[in-house]
């Protein structure tokens, strides 16, 4: 399958009064057309940023000091301000958590559903809104011809979420951003938009980049995830590889810091000590070595580089490393005790 | 053992501006009994009255009918100068650690105020003290107590609302969503703060949460609250293996599995349609606009909570 979307050393820092805010440090990833991927971390890893910097969304304190972002095989990150209108909205869409703030509340939901129809096609008037009505009903909003002249106060939380889908995928994006899409949202009605996502995006042929906290959300959503933490990829999987076989200390303490609906009741939760670095002064090495049991000096010093677990499978930690120690090695005594 | 704390029939209801004499029916006959040295979980989504139930009891708001029951004693009517005395067997901790704190107060002034406030100590030593020991015990220490909330992440903040609500040394804590503001690594500190500190000190603890698999893991027993209205109550265990009311079922269905689902998998939504607006209840059931098994009976006839098993109560025509 051919890239759609090729991030290459991407670096994005917040230039603020007390310094600056090293937000994303070097990524790079890449993601086929199509594909659902999934990426997960904590506030403040870099997530967010990371996909704002591609589509030129960052605040003004912001700026990408470095990297390409190759969409079509055309850099996205040098791109000028109006090419980058013709993309966003049409070829490239964002899905934000906050369905109360991100929609106009003065304007009619059909007329914000339609206004990328307006702005990208040369469609019609008649036209734009028989597509939009088509689209609000595709997102199962009941009654979309008359919902079509309702504002968004008169919507449900759950309802304006999936208006915010319908203006997504109205013209048909080959790149879909959700950041966060269920996350303000009950856990019942998480259900139904997430089923709504699964639904569409079999339909659809479009590519999703699924922005979550919870790994429970990517779980049923993804094909692939990318664990994010301190501005860095610390690990890329498959979904299966990731859940069975996470091959990253800081993975295996989000896994283990979730209970489980059937958890035993007089187990104490293992969470990972300490908080997340401040992205002011990040640790020069590896940026999770303050919070893990398995810290070693280097560990300390430098920047773990990429480890190939499979084809499929990269860790950024020093445990993998060929002259680390074996004993007490939960990577290298899991590979022994499977040989 | 006689209950801590003893709610009965608690109802809310708040009066909505404008034409009309329309209410907002936050809670509607809520009630339940906290043993010494236990948690009551409550469960719900946003506009259940979970958090109604909170500031009720707290006496922050003024409950319309119904009876709160301190040690055996009805705070439900006393005044502020005979309820302040009171105040120190009931503490509270809340959801957003960045808005409840004072951001101009230095922590240790923060974690003293409880005690000048209820002239625990005479002497400023004697509160230094006592504020040392807190941090301590929550796991912060005397580097911290000349520091602004700002200095602090989340789960810190967190920590210091803890050591606020537990100087006065409480009987009772009321945990209004403590965690969900928190970061998923950072949740299970906190968590397990809690437990611990109930394990060395026998405090009661109102654990309110729209997270099922967290509620059932930090309490005894749950109540499981629709529309101002606890639905199902039993032990914590059962809610997970014996879940009988048919919106108990659909909200476990509804959590996430956290495990990739089998190829070819397609799961549906396990409860379909919103929450209907508190301002206008549906009749008779509440949840009757959303159950898969509802009867005429549903929709005429509110059903009460009633013992179907030994310690499981459900509210449900179905049984």
């Amino acid at each position: 399958m051919a890239g759609l979307l090729e991030v290459k050393n991407l670096t994005t820092s917040f230039f603020t009064q007390n310094g600056e805010v090293k937000a994303v440090r070097d990524i790079s990833f890449s993601l086929d057309q199509g594909e659902v991927l999934g990426i997960v971390g904590e506030s403040g890893s870099g997530k967010s940023v990371t996909f704002l910097s591609i589509l030129g969304l960052l605040a003004d304190s912001g700026r990408v000091k470095g990297g390409q972002a190759l969409f079509n095989g055309k850099d996205l990150i040098g791109a000028g301000k109006s090419e980058l209108r013709k993309i966003r909205g049409n070829d490239i869409s964002m899905i934000f958590q906050d369905p109360m703030s991100s929609l106009n509340p003065l304007k009619l939901i059909g007329a914000q559903v339609a206004e990328s129809l307006e702005i990208h096609t040369n469609l019609g008037r008649a036209e734009i809104r028989r597509k939009a009505i088509m689209m609000l009903e595709r997102v199962r909003i009941p009654e979309a011809a008359k919902r079509y002249n309702s504002y968004p106060h008169e919507f449900s939380g759950g309802m304006r979420q999936r208006v915010m889908i319908a203006m997504s995928l109205i013209c048909n994006p080959s790149l879909v951003i959700a950041d966060e899409p269920t996350t303000a949202l009950d856990v019942t009605i998480q259900d139904q938009i997430l089923k709504l996502l699964r639904e569409l995006r079999r339909d659809m042929q479009s590519a999703i980049v699924f922005i979550s906290h919870d790994l429970s959300v990517i779980a049923g959503m993804c094909q692939r995830v990318i664990v994010m933490y301190g501005g860095m990829i610390m690990e890329e999987a498959s979904i299966e590889e990731l859940f069975e076989t996470p091959a990253h200390p800081y993975t295996m303490g989000l896994l283990r810091s979730i209970p489980v609906i059937d958890q035993d009741k007089d187990s104490m939760l293992e969470p990972i000590p300490g908080s997340p670095p401040d992205m002011l002064a990040p640790p020069a090495g590896c940026p999770f070595v303050v919070r893990c049991v398995h810290a070693r000096s280097i560990c300390r010093e430098s920047v773990p580089p990429y480890n190939t677990v499979s084809e499929t499978h990269r860790s950024r930690c020093w445990l993998w490393s060929s002259d680390a120690p074996v004993s007490g090695n939960i990577f290298k005594e899991r590979g022994v005790a499977r040989a | 053992m006689s209950p801590v704390l003893e709610v009965r029939d608690l109802v809310k209801r708040f009066p909505v501006r404008g034409p009309g004499r329309k209410v907002v029916h936050a809670v509607e006959g809520v009630s339940f009994s906290m043993p010494q040295g236990e948690t009551l979980g409550l469960v719900g989504e946003s506009g259940c009255g979970k958090s109604t139930v909170a500031r009720s009891v707290m006496r922050i708001y003024e409950p319309t009918s119904g009876s709160i029951l301190l040690d055996g004693e009805d705070i439900t009517r006393m005044g502020e100068r005979e309820l302040k005395p009171r105040r120190k067997k009931i503490q509270m901790i809340f959801q957003d650690p960045y808005a409840s704190l004072n951001a101009r107060m230095k922590v240790r002034d923060i974690v003293a105020e409880p005690l000048l406030a209820h002239r625990v100590f005479e002497s400023q030593a004697g509160i230094t003290e006592a504020v040392r020991a807190m941090l301590e015990h929550v796991g912060l220490g005397r580097q911290h107590m000349n520091r602004y909330p700002h200095e602090f992440s989340g789960g810190q903040r967190q920590r210091i609302g803890i050591a606020r609500a537990l100087i006065l040394n409480p009987k009772v804590l009321i945990c209004d969503e403590p965690i969900s503001a928190l970061d998923v690594s950072i949740q299970a500190q906190v968590v397990n703060l809690l437990k611990s500190i109930q394990r060395e000190n026998g405090i009661s603890y109102l654990f309110i949460a729209h997270d099922l698999a967290m509620v059932r893991y930090m309490s005894h027993s749950v109540g499981v609250m629709y529309l101002g209205r606890i639905v199902e109550k039993c032990e914590s265990a059962e809610i997970y293996w014996r879940p009988l009311h048919p919106y108990t079922k659909g909200l476990l269905d509804s959590i996430p599995s956290p495990k990739p689902p089998r190829p070819g998998f397609e799961k549906g939504a396990s409860i379909e349609g919103d929450i209907p607006s508190p301002i206008s209840p549906p009749p008779g059931c509440a949840f009757h606009t959303r159950c898969r098994y509802v009867k005429a009976e549903c929709r005429e006839t509110i059903p009460v909570l009633k013992m179907v098993e030994a310690g499981h109560e459900v509210a449900c025509h179905l049984f």
